[in-house]
């Protein structure tokens, strides 16, 4: 169903949720749908400054275990939210499902390059269409060894492998 | 009882016979078939495709669209599968889709 695209698969007993700024907005749905299911989840939310101070009332809601992290003021743990993995085999069970900046995305790929469950990238981008005609919203995901082709974020997405998006 | 006047809206667009005047824009409408999971494209009076080229083409990097003050801009790159796909896979599907202009 264009352009919410294809169904974000959930099949570990446990989640891990990382959130950059407003990114972190569609991962209540996939705690909600967690936390039903009974499954272990965990958040870890990033934001650049206090204006999206109000969300960790929003977070304390779910009744699970999170983190917060702020670059520029001092409400939650300061630095960005990769600093969240720093022990990063403690979540070496979880499939992990990012969704934020490009370039939280890509320091995010770096981290898990060697993660042993799924780690998936949440996509947004512009869109004209919004049903799979116009190709306005096309990413570069990896194909075979050197190849890449463009897939659709509103028809193909917006879950994609994130060790397969290309992150120019 | 009142008869419903049905006006004509049959136009000519140089030697094209068309049922009415309404044609969807190039580069909106994709290969002519997609729209039909939302809409009969046989009620248009006629249908452009996208662009199509010799070889595949996989288009310009992303950002693609830009929004601006006035709409967008937006610089798909021509992406498509090649015109061998278009006559192979598509054009069998519009000819079922779409009447011919009359």
């Amino acid at each position: 169903m264009r352009p919410l695209g294809q169904p974000i698969e959930i099949s570990s007993d446990r989640v891990l949720l990382i959130g950059g700024g407003i990114g972190i907005a569609p991962l209540f749905f996939i705690a909600r749908k967690c936390i039903s299911e009974s499954r272990i989840v965990r958040i870890l939310a990033g934001f650049k400054d206090d204006s999206f101070r109000l969300v960790e009332r929003d977070i304390m809601r779910l009744n699970i275990d999170y983190s917060i992290y702020c670059e520029q003021d001092h409400w939650a743990n300061p630095g960005k939210v990769s600093e969240g993995l720093a022990d990063i085999q403690k979540y070496s069970e979880y499939d992990i499902y990012c969704r934020g900046p490009r370039p939280m995305l890509k320091i995010l790929q770096n981290k898990l390059s060697e993660h042993r469950g799924k780690t998936v990238a949440i996509l947004e981008e512009w869109m004209a269409c919004g049903v799979g005609v116009c190709a306005g919203c096309a990413v570069k995901i990896r194909q075979d060894q050197n190849g890449y082709v463009y897939k659709k974020v509103c028809s193909d997405g917006p879950a994609f492998n994130l060790r397969e998006v290309i992150f120019d | 009882m009142t008869d419903h006047f049905v006006p004509g809206l049959a136009v000519e667009l140089g030697d094209l016979k068309l049922k009415n005047p309404v044609i969807t824009c190039s580069g909106t409408f994709g290969s002519g078939v997609e729209y039909a999971n939302f809409y009969d494209p046989s009620i248009l009076g006629a249908v452009t495709t996208k662009s199509f080229s010799l070889s595949p083409r996989q288009g310009n990097p992303p950002p693609r669209i830009f929004e601006t003050a006035g709409g967008i801009l937006n610089s798909i790159g021509l992406q498509n599968p090649g015109i061998d796909q278009f006559i192979t896979d598509d054009l069998p599907l519009i000819k079922n889709l779409i009447s011919m202009p009359y």
